[in-house]
C-alpha cells in the first residue's frame, strides 16, 4: 500500500497535505502552512473550495518522515522539469520544495465532477507525490478519453474535460455511470479503479 | 477482443480492448474509462435474438434478488477503430476469468458477477429455503454459452477442484460449476443457534467440478461497520 518515506539532509524541506505525517524524527520540525494565504483560504473556504492546508517539514539535522495517503491505494511520483501538471483535488499528497502549487477552480462543470471543486496545478522543478484510492491507471490519451466521475486523479493541461452524460437519456438515467467527463486534447491521464462514492454505495444497505 | 485483468489484485479492474462489431456486456456503471468510441447501451434486455435469454423485467427484478444490478450495461464499437474500456468493481478484491465452453454451467453468488463477452448468457437460479439461511444471496446467477466470464471477490479469489466434496464457509463462494450441488450444514453448536445466527452453518459441495472462494467475507465487517456511521 503506497506511502512515502522522506529521508531528509540538514536544511532540507518537505511539504506534504496537512494530517499525512505518519512518523517523524525528532530532528525533522513541522509546521502547518495555509496554501495562498489565510485570506485566501478563507475565501476559498466561503466558496465552497479546498483551503488547502499543507505540513512543511524542516530538517535541522538529518532525519525522516513517513507520509501516508488517507486511502489505500498506489502513490505516484511525478518528476516536474518546469512542465505542469493538474491534480484532483484529494488526490495531492506531498512535494518538494521548488514546485509551485495553485489551486484553480475547476468551473461550474467541476460541480459535478465528483473530483470537487478544485484542481490543483504544481509546476515548477521538482517532484510533486499524489495518491490514489485503488490501483493507479495510466492512460496516454490521443484525441479523446471518457472517464467516469470520481475516477480521475491527475491530468497534463494539455487535456481539457467537460462534463456530459454517456450517450442519451436513457443510457445516463439507467447505466448507472450517471456523468461522465468527457476529455480531450492528447497527454497523460492518471487514474483511480475505484472510488470513495463506490463504496459508500456499497456500504450503503448496510447502514441503520 | 483482448481482457486483460490488471496485475494489481487488491483493486483489481479489467482492461477490454474491443474491436469494430465486437461487443461485451457488465453490470451497470462498472465502466470507469472508454474511448471516445465506445458505446454504451443499457436495458435488461428484453429484445429478442440471443440476448433475450437475459431479457425483460421479471429477469431484471430475479437479478436484483441474485444481488446484482438490475439493468445491464452493453458496450459497442461506434466506428471502425479498435476501442478500449475499463470496468473496477466497487469493492475490493481480485478479479478472476472463468472461461464458459458451451458445455458446462457457472453459478455465480450474489454480487459476484462483473462481467461478461456478449454471447454468455445470464439467468437465475433460486436457491429454495436454503437460500435463506446460506448467508449468500437468495438467488443465483446462471452462467451458460460459450465465452468468457469475470467475477470480482472481496480478497483474493482462489480455485478449488472437487472431486467428491469440500466444504466452504458461507460468504466466502464466489462461483461453482454445474456438477456440484450445495447443502447447507452446521460446523457446531446447536441447529437452534446456528439459524439465528447464520454462523456456524457451512456449505458443502458434492459432485465434481471447481469452486471459487474469497478469502475475506464481507458481509460481517460491513455489519459490524454499518452501524458506527451516523444514520441517513
Amino acid at each position: 500500500m503506497g506511502h512515502l518515506v522522506v529521508q531528509l539532509a540538514p536544511g532540507e524541506k518537505f511539504y506534504s497535505e496537512g494530517g499525512a505525517m505518519s512518523f517523524l524524527d525528532p530532528s525533522v520540525e513541522i509546521q502547518p502552512r495555509l496554501l495562498g494565504g489565510f485570506l485566501k483560504g478563507i475565501g476559498r473556504k466561503l466558496f465552497g473550495g479546498e483551503s488547502l492546508f499543507l505540513s512543511e517539514y524542516t530538517a535541522t539535522r538529518a532525519g525522516k518522515v513517513g507520509i501516508a495517503p488517507g486511502h489505500l491505494g498506489a502513490v505516484e511520483e511525478c518528476d516536474l522539469k518546469g512542465n505542469t501538471i493538474m491534480l484532483t483535488s484529494g488526490s495531492y499528497l506531498a512535494h518538494t520544495k521548488a514546485v509551485n502549487l495553485s489551486v484553480r477552480f475547476g468551473g461550474l462543470r467541476s460541480f459535478f465532477s465528483g473530483e470537487g471543486v478544485c484542481l490543483i496545478e504544481c509546476s515548477g522543478v521538482g517532484k510533486v507525490f499524489f495518491n490514489t484510492y485503488g490501483a493507479m491507471v495510466c492512460r496516454e490519451v490521443r484525441g479523446a478519453l471518457t472517464v467516469d466521475t470520481g475516477h480521475v486523479v491527475a491530468f497534463e493541461p494539455t487535456l481539457d474535460y467537460t462534463i456530459g452524460g454517456m450517450g442519451g437519456i436513457k443510457q445516463t438515467l439507467f447505466s448507472g455511470e450517471g456523468l461522465v467527463m468527457k476529455f480531450r486534447g492528447n497527454g497523460k491521464i492518471w487514474l483511480q479503479s475505484r472510488t470513495v462514492g463506490a463504496l459508500a454505495g456499497w456500504l450503503r444497505p448496510y447502514c441503520r | 477482443m483482448n481482457i486483460t485483468i490488471s496485475a494489481d489484485n487488491t483493486f483489481a479492474s479489467v482492461h477490454v480492448e474491443l474491436q469494430p462489431g465486437e461487443t461485451f456486456q457488465s453490470e451497470s456503471s462498472a465502466m470507469y474509462f472508454a474511448t471516445s468510441n465506445v458505446n454504451i447501451d443499457v436495458s435488461t434486455y428484453s429484445k429478442s435474438g440471443k440476448q433475450g435469454k437475459s431479457g425483460g423485467i421479471m429477469k431484471g427484478v430475479k437479478r436484483l434478488f441474485a444481488g446484482e444490478s438490475f439493468f445491464l450495461s452493453k458496450y459497442s464499437i461506434l466506428d471502425d477503430q479498435p476501442g478500449m474500456l475499463g470496468i473496477a468493481p466497487e469493492y475490493q478484491g481480485a478479479i478472476e476469468k472463468i472461461e464458459l465452453d458451451g458445455q458446462t454451467e457457472w453459478y455465480c453468488t450474489g454480487g459476484s458477477f462483473l462481467a461478461a463477452t456478449s454471447d454468455v448468457a445470464l439467468d437465475t437460479r433460486f436457491q429454495g429455503i436454503k437460500g435463506f439461511f446460506t448467508g449468500e444471496s437468495i438467488s443465483f446467477l446462471k452462467l451458460g454459452g460459450h465465452g468468457t466470464v469475470l467475477i470480482e471477490a472481496y480478497g483474493q479469489i482462489e480455485r478449488h477442484e472437487v472431486q467428491d466434496e469440500f466444504i466452504v464457509d458461507t460468504g466466502h463462494v464466489v462461483a461453482y460449476s454445474e456438477g456440484l450441488e450445495y447443502s447447507a450444514t452446521k460446523v457446531a453448536g446447536g441447529w437452534f443457534k446456528s439459524w439465528l445466527a447464520g454462523e456456524g452453518i457451512v456449505l458443502r459441495f458434492r459432485g465434481t467440478g471447481y469452486v471459487y472462494t474469497q478469502s475475506h467475507n464481507y458481509v460481517g465487517f460491513l455489519r459490524t461497520l454499518g452501524p458506527m456511521l451516523p444514520s441517513r
